[in-house]
């Protein structure tokens, strides 16, 4: 697998853990089932760390299309995009041959990831 | 959430009945390693990586013998369950500082819906303090599911 990518699949997975933790309802359910929720600053310096294995460019282009659509990576089932729904004209056969390169949706720019 | 539903959720692919493993951070390769070869997730690293992260924001581990990591994660194709054993007990960081001797470990997409009702369904049933001390002497996957299925049947 393209290791930017899976920086990135991370880092957007990362992203989400820390906004649902901006959400009060979230932590509400997650700690009446038990669940400690104290280490904010710590998934801060992580999501700080990943992003120094990320290009900038690449980082920036992340920020500008989570920016615009809250979701920067899509998955990919079936060579359509599931951000757009816009067949990937690329011929890739393979979640092996999708993920080992980083590839953009012609249609919305998000980066692709082969589920 | 539906009995059926619930149920559905458990595979016996999924299920370990003893883990190789003997520290939190193994366990959690174990996991992930399975999930991959199970075709369930594309890369195990992935995985591992959110779970740790996950531990930092603070232990998964709910006491009285069990933990229950979870995170959401595009790696994921659909809402994925794994159960596992560990019947000597492996340290989890437990608020109880109780060996964890079965591990509930829940992997959703960002958009999955069922992902916080089972969740809570889960944490209902391991309240269940019959249940939950049931649970803790299961070997099999025939018998983790008696006691889930008596459980929602008679709730």
């Amino acid at each position: 697998m393209n290791d930017i990518l899976q920086n990135l699949v991370i880092l957007q997975d990362l992203d989400e853990m820390i906004s649902e933790l901006n959400n009060d309802e979230i932590i509400t359910q997650q700690e009446e089932m038990g669940f400690e929720i104290n280490g904010l600053e710590k998934l801060i310096e992580a999501r700080e760390e990943l992003i120094k294995r990320i290009p900038l460019e690449i980082f920036n282009h992340y920020n500008r299309v989570r920016s615009r659509y809250g979701r920067a990576i899509a998955p990919v089932r079936e060579n359509i995009c599931l951000g757009c729904f816009i067949k990937i004209p690329t011929q890739i056969s393979s979640r092996e041959m999708g993920n080992q390169v980083l590839r953009n949706c012609e249609n919305c720019g998000r980066y692709l990831y082969w589920v | 959430m539906l009995l059926e539903q619930f149920l559905n959720f458990f595979d016996s692919d999924l299920f370990i009945e003893d883990f190789t493993s003997h520290t939190k951070k193994d366990i959690i390769k174990e996991i992930a390693n399975l999930l991959e070869t199970t075709k369930k997730i594309f890369k195990a690293e992935i995985i591992i990586d959110l779970l740790e992260k996950r531990e930092q924001l603070g232990t998964t581990a709910i006491g009285k013998g069990i933990a229950i990591p979870h995170c959401r994660s595009m790696a994921a194709k659909e809402l994925t369950v794994i159960v596992g054993l560990k019947p000597e007990g492996v340290d989890f960081d437990a608020p109880d500082h109780h060996p964890i001797k079965i591990v509930f470990v829940i992997i959703a997409p960002p958009q999955d819906v069922n992902y916080l009702p089972f969740l809570g369904k889960l944490v209902e049933l391991l309240r269940d303090e019959t249940t939950r001390k049931r649970l803790l002497r299961v070997k099999s996957f025939k018998g983790f599911k008696k006691v889930i299925t008596e459980f929602l049947t008679n709730e």
